[in-house]
């Protein structure tokens, strides 16, 4: 049996001792509380005792030295144990530091330190935001715990400062209801739909001419738009896939097209329907989106006029812009975008010609409606626009 | 400036007060002396961590007061001398035996302002050494703070070097209310520049340690010097935090770590107690209710296992949260 004497630990804070002499010999033999060592630390010197009974075969370390608490002093073995045993054991003594690793004896400097019973109370995120942003806390009032200048009162206050002289003057705006639904409809539309466009080009002069011989009989102004309108309710009776809602995982196909039409208005995009439009002549449809939009504008259009749509169009043609495409309006599954119709150099039996021309993009939702079927429909509206 | 230990900027800060203050007196347990020295001297050691040196000679016997072993006694005649209009700084040897004046402490000096309507204070310092790491055993080597900051009445001090030491010492004793002192024995070694004129350092103002917009690591006591050590080894990968010190657990300045965690988005909370109803657990839960919607991942916290400290250093060194489990805990929240 080998056992290890190690350095003793007698203080609370002992770390190490120093061995002031040896009262036992190498060689000796011991009796379990045999007096066998003197040692001294900053506070009192005492007496190390035999761990247990045997022969004192190997001394680590002698008078004078310092060691460790936990350090190896001694090895106490009996006859048995060879010299080479007691080498191995010493080789392979590990000791237990009992002490905890020193944190460093030299801690940094408080960062903050201050914070005076009797000074100003300020966050240490409020002061360094005040830091960063230029300015002195000692001006703004706080109204945090006991007074205290919190990170909010520092942003509050910044936001009373007159800008900097070559700052971009702003304007803030806080987003009306309409204009918070459709921001949030819109983000979740094109977040949560896998649009895509397919597009095509159609000779709008017969329809254009179709248009001004309405107008010329009628007191009301129709527009290209009205007319494109009832084409496309025409086209969707043939297309019922696209002249649908998807539920959940069931997809609506209506009967009737009853098509919602995109109207700018000052407080934003409103979206009046037109029931029935295949049933409806272009220049009814014309009165009809004449009188909404003007109440659109107005805001007095009621909830149940803009509200169940089966499909929606938007011209932006007025402004003479090409073409262009747009987000789809859930629970619908496409919309058409509609670019100005205008005079455009075109190839007609291998020469050029002159013809009046618009785009059509249509956006469909992939997950009701295949590339092939909008494709389908587009060609359908061609039809209905040239013929 | 002089480089002091936590130790000595404690012992300076009760030297200037009992100067400057003749109310202010120092019971307990070995206050004059003792600690086994050989010199025979009672002034000799200054209590068995030196802190209370040489106030004996300086001040006199009815000023420091060398108490029997009797804990409540301790609290109970310093919550008396604090009634009658002195200034009481008690010392109670080991946190771990505040279990032997409870009553004193949370059903007497913390309730006495509140149940006589204000119309008395009782301000009394309960100093107490506390923390793990020096194989002192499961009844020697406790941070028993959360127990105490559960208590309303009370206001509860933490200090993480020898300057805050200094400054909250002076506060504490200034202060009309009931403070207790947790003073971490690993901490009493270390040193640091400490100015020498009195100053004090408010309740409830936190300290920011370390700056970055990583994550906001949050420590108490000791566990502020490991989380020092986890940041650096962090911040020489680029990763760099705000590290918190809130100095008292009770008043606590949530403020400050509601706003950092407003900045970061990600707490790691670092305490060397056990994990249930811990001051970590309490600081997860305010940030989980006030600032739930700042939180980009879930709070980390570094606690010592639910267990009582063991004696043997190896376990007891596994016991410890350590620089290692703070660098893992700050990787882990952000994604690591």
């Amino acid at each position: 049996m080998i056992h290890a004497v190690t350095m003793p630990k007698w203080g609370i804070e002992m770390t190490e001792g120093t061995l002031n002499a040896w009262t036992a010999r190498e060689g000796q033999s011991v009796r379990k509380g045999d007096p066998i060592l003197e040692v001294e630390t900053d506070k009192i010197v005492n007496t190390v005792e035999a761990p247990a009974t045997g022969i004192l075969r190997r001394i680590t370390a002698v008078a004078g030295e310092v060691r460790p608490v936990g350090a190896l002093i001694a090895v106490l073995a009996d006859e048995s144990v060879s010299d080479a045993d007691v080498t191995g054991f010493i080789e392979a003594f590990q000791g237990a530091s009992v002490m905890f690793e020193p944190d460093g004896a030299i801690g940094s400097a408080p960062s903050a330190g201050g914070a005076d019973a009797s000074e100003q109370r300020v966050s240490p995120i409020a002061r360094r935001l005040a830091e960063k942003l230029g300015i002195d806390v000692s001006q703004i009032r706080g109204t945090g715990r006991n007074g205290r200048v919190s990170k909010e009162d520092v942003e509050a206050y910044a936001a009373t400062l007159a800008p900097a002289p070559n700052a971009n003057p702003q304007t803030r705006i806080k987003m009306s209801a309409t204009r918070a639904t459709i921001a949030r409809r819109l983000a979740d539309s094109k977040a949560t739909i896998p649009h895509y466009r397919v597009e095509i080009e159609a000779d709008a002069g017969k329809l254009q001419a179709r248009r001004k011989r309405l107008a010329a009989d009628a007191d009301t102004r129709v527009s290209l738009n009205d007319m494109l309108v009832h084409c496309a309710a025409l086209a969707l009776g043939q297309h019922p896939q696209l002249n649908a809602h998807l539920e959940g995982d069931e997809i609506v196909q209506f009967a009737r097209a009853d098509i919602a039409i995109a109207v700018a208005t000052p407080a934003g995009l409103i979206t009046p329907v037109v029931r029935d439009a295949a049933a409806k002549s272009p220049l009814e449809i014309a009165r009809i989106i004449a009188e909404m939009s003007e109440r659109a504008r107005r805001g007095a259009l009621l909830r149940e006029e803009i509200s169940d749509g089966t499909f929606s169009i938007s011209n932006l043609g007025m402004y003479g812009l090409t073409r262009f495409d747009a987000i789809i309006n859930p629970p619908q599954v496409a919309i058409l975008a509609v670019g100005a119709a205008q005079d455009r150099v075109v190839v007609r039996n291998g020469a050029p010609a002159i013809a009046h021309m618009l785009t059509l993009t249509l956006s469909a939702d992939h997950r009701v409606v295949d590339g092939a079927v909008a494709a389908a429909f587009l060609a359908t509206l061609r039809e209905q626009i040239e013929e | 400036m002089a480089q002091l230990s936590m130790r000595d900027a404690v012992n300076q800060a009760l030297h200037q007060e009992m100067a400057r203050d003749s109310r202010v007196i120092v019971l307990g347990e070995d206050v004059s002396g003792g600690a086994g020295g050989t010199s025979n001297e009672r002034e000799a050691s200054g209590g068995i961590f030196g802190v209370t040196k040489g106030l004996l000679p300086r001040f006199g016997a009815e000023r420091v007061i060398d108490t029997p072993i009797s804990e409540s006694a301790i609290v109970g005649a310093a919550a008396g001398a604090a009634l009658a209009g002195l200034r009481p700084v008690a010392e109670i040897m080991f946190a771990d035996f505040v279990g032997v004046c409870m009553d004193q402490i949370y059903n007497q000096i913390a309730k006495f302002r509140y149940m006589f309507g204000g119309k008395s204070a009782c301000p009394v310092v309960i100093r107490t050494a506390m923390g793990a790491g020096m194989n002192m055993g499961a009844q020697h080597s406790q941070t028993i703070y959360a127990l105490l900051t559960a208590i309303p009445g009370l206001k509860i001090v933490v200090p993480s070097n020898a300057h805050d030491a200094k400054g909250l010492m002076i506060q504490a004793i200034r202060d009309d209310d009931p403070v207790v002192f947790f003073e971490h024995k690993a901490l009493y070694p270390r040193k640091m520049e400490v100015p020498e004129d009195p100053y004090t350092i408010a309740f409830g103002e936190a300290n920011l340690v370390r700056e970055g917009d990583a994550a906001t690591v949050v420590a108490l006591g000791r566990m502020v010097t490991f989380a020092e050590k986890a940041l650096d080894a962090l911040a020489k990968e680029g990763i760099y935090c705000d590290l918190i010190d809130p100095r008292t657990t009770s008043p606590l300045d949530e403020e400050t770590i509601l706003e950092s965690v407003e900045n970061t988005g990600r707490l790691v909370v670092v305490d060397e107690s056990p994990p249930r109803c811990s001051v970590a657990a309490d600081i997860a839960a305010i940030v989980a209710s006030r600032g739930f919607e700042s939180l980009r991942a879930p709070v980390g916290l570094v606690t010592a296992p639910h267990a009582p400290i063991p004696f043997s250093p190896a376990l007891e060194r596994a016991w410890v949260p350590g620089p290692q489990a703070i660098e893992a805990a700050v990787r882990k929240v952000l994604g690591g």
